[in-house]
């Protein structure tokens, strides 16, 4: 015998209306029991013991950053007591003139990078000349015995300087071959790489 | 009794609602509980051992500034009255540069380093910001690979004063870093060291390190003095400066030397291997 929708609603309901009382009695218990919990037991459970002194986290955090922030204050005044004139003109362009890239180990690794780059053409890439200044180093030179290759073994050279962690930036050559009677074909070239 | 009927629907509802509401209230909590819980582990634990360690490294690091004033205090010689008047006067002094070049040159000529120079000029006063104004210097030189980088550490030694000034940020602070975890009361020892003469220790370090090291009982901070000035720029000053040459720039009283830079340098390979034809721009630097 098939329910007619009036009667399935009123035993839909009727089972709402049963389940409802003991619901919310049980939501009401849960929710009471867990909110004692959060202000009784949470903070003994979470508590750590810190030189024979009960702490919570929120406590240890906002010493450790005041601790923080005292020994940075005080490595800061030590430091400027043991090295007198820091934070001084002075200071500044000493450190600049110490930390600054060594224009001849420059060349040295460039000249190295060029040898490592042609490994089967020693002597292919020619360094003539280098400009060093204003955070950058012109490089010009010549690359020369590859016969065709020449501007390949430049893109080659160009792509091993990108890689020198002192280096941010390069600008590229106009890449061109040139035909010479006497030494055949060769690109001549001027890079420029832009320090960090 | 009809009544009662008639607000089943509007109980039924108010306890489904009540209840979702206290099931989420519920949901909440529990999460709050998962999340101190875990928390402990992940951030109590850490904290617990980094506190004691900042404690302790606050009162080492206030031991070693009280000492570090007090000797302060006792010094004989202001390092900034020798800044303001040797390495950054309020102007420039080209006689003294001049020597300072010709010192040099004589020096890498002497050694076959250097086969020719022009004249040194200069060029007028600008500002070079930050309370500091620069002359260019330019000169040219038939020079060879060894001679430019002697010429790169006497332009680095130019203005620099103290062991310190020879040394990186990095390197000054690695050594103070060793000496806050090895010896704290060495501090002395350490601020005496790095604000030795440079020029005096370029000539004779072994009796400030000894004198340095005597403060230290273990064998790691020589180990790791040694690395530190080994990379630094003190050995390649020290190859610069020969010994007569320090002489010369003691006797003739150009040490302390004023502030250089160099700001420009041009290369040309030369007619020999090694050699080149060097443009050099140097910046001699004075207080505003």
């Amino acid at each position: 015998m098939a329910l007619s929708r009036a009667d399935a609603g009123t035993i839909i309901h009727g089972i709402l209306y049963r389940y409802g009382k003991p619901l919310a009695l049980f939501s009401a218990v849960f929710s009471g029991a867990l909110i004692i919990s959060r202000i009784l037991v949470l903070p003994m459970l979470t508590a750590v013991e810190v030189q024979g002194e009960m702490r919570d986290i929120p406590s240890l955090q906002s010493q450790a950053e005041v601790l923080r922030g005292e020994v940075t204050a005080l490595e800061g005044r030590r430091n400027e007591d043991v090295l007198p004139l820091s934070g001084t003109p002075y200071r500044s362009l000493v450190d600049a003139k110490i930390g600054e890239i060594h224009p001849m180990d420059f060349l040295r690794s460039v000249r190295a990078t060029a040898h490592a780059a042609t490994p089967d053409h020693g002597g292919a890439i020619v360094i003539t000349s280098m400009t060093y200044g204003d955070g950058e180093a012109a490089i010009s030179g010549d690359v020369s015995g590859v016969g065709l290759s020449s501007m390949t073994v430049l893109a080659q050279f160009l792509e091993a300087l990108r890689t020198d962690e002192r280096v941010v930036r390069v600008t590229p050559p106009a890449f061109t071959r040139l035909q010479d009677p006497r030494i055949g074909p060769h690109s001549p070239f001027t890079i420029t790489l832009h320090f960090r | 009794m009809n009544d009662m009927r008639n607000r089943r629907p509007f109980i039924t509802v108010a306890l489904w609602a009540v209840s979702g509401c206290l099931l989420f209230l519920a949901g909440t909590l529990l999460r709050e509980h998962a999340v101190a819980v875990r928390s402990v582990r992940a951030d109590a634990l850490p904290l617990v051992t980094e506190i004691p360690q900042l404690e302790r490294r606050a009162r080492v690091l206030a031991e070693q500034r009280e000492l570090a004033e007090l000797s302060d205090a006792l010094r004989i010689g202001s390092p900034e009255e020798r800044m303001r008047v040797y390495a950054l006067p309020t102007e420039p002094d080209l006689d003294k540069t001049v020597s300072a070049l010709d010192v040099l040159f004589r020096s890498l000529r002497a050694s076959a380093r250097l086969s020719s120079f022009s004249p040194v000029t200069f060029g007028n006063v600008e500002d070079a910001g930050g309370g500091l104004r620069r002359t260019p210097v330019r000169t040219t030189l038939g020079i060879h690979e060894e001679g430019l980088d002697a010429l790169i550490a006497f332009i680095q030694l130019c203005g620099s004063l103290s062991i310190a000034d020879a040394l990186t940020d990095s390197e000054r602070l690695q050594l103070l870093r060793l000496t806050e975890m090895e010896s704290p009361t060495a501090i002395v020892a350490l601020e005496q060291y790095l604000n030795a003469d440079l020029l005096s220790y370029i000539e004779e370090p072994r009796s400030a390190d000894a004198q340095l090291l005597r403060s230290f009982s273990s064998q790691s901070f020589e180990r790791s003095l040694r690395d530190i000035l080994r990379t630094s720029a003190l050995p390649t000053m020290r190859r610069a400066v020969s010994p007569a040459m320090a002489q010369t720039l003691r006797s003739s009283k150009i040490w302390p030397m004023q502030m250089m830079q160099i700001d420009a340098l041009t290369l040309d390979a030369g007619g020999a291997p090694g050699w080149y034809k060097a443009s050099v721009e140097l910046g001699l630097y004075t207080r505003q």
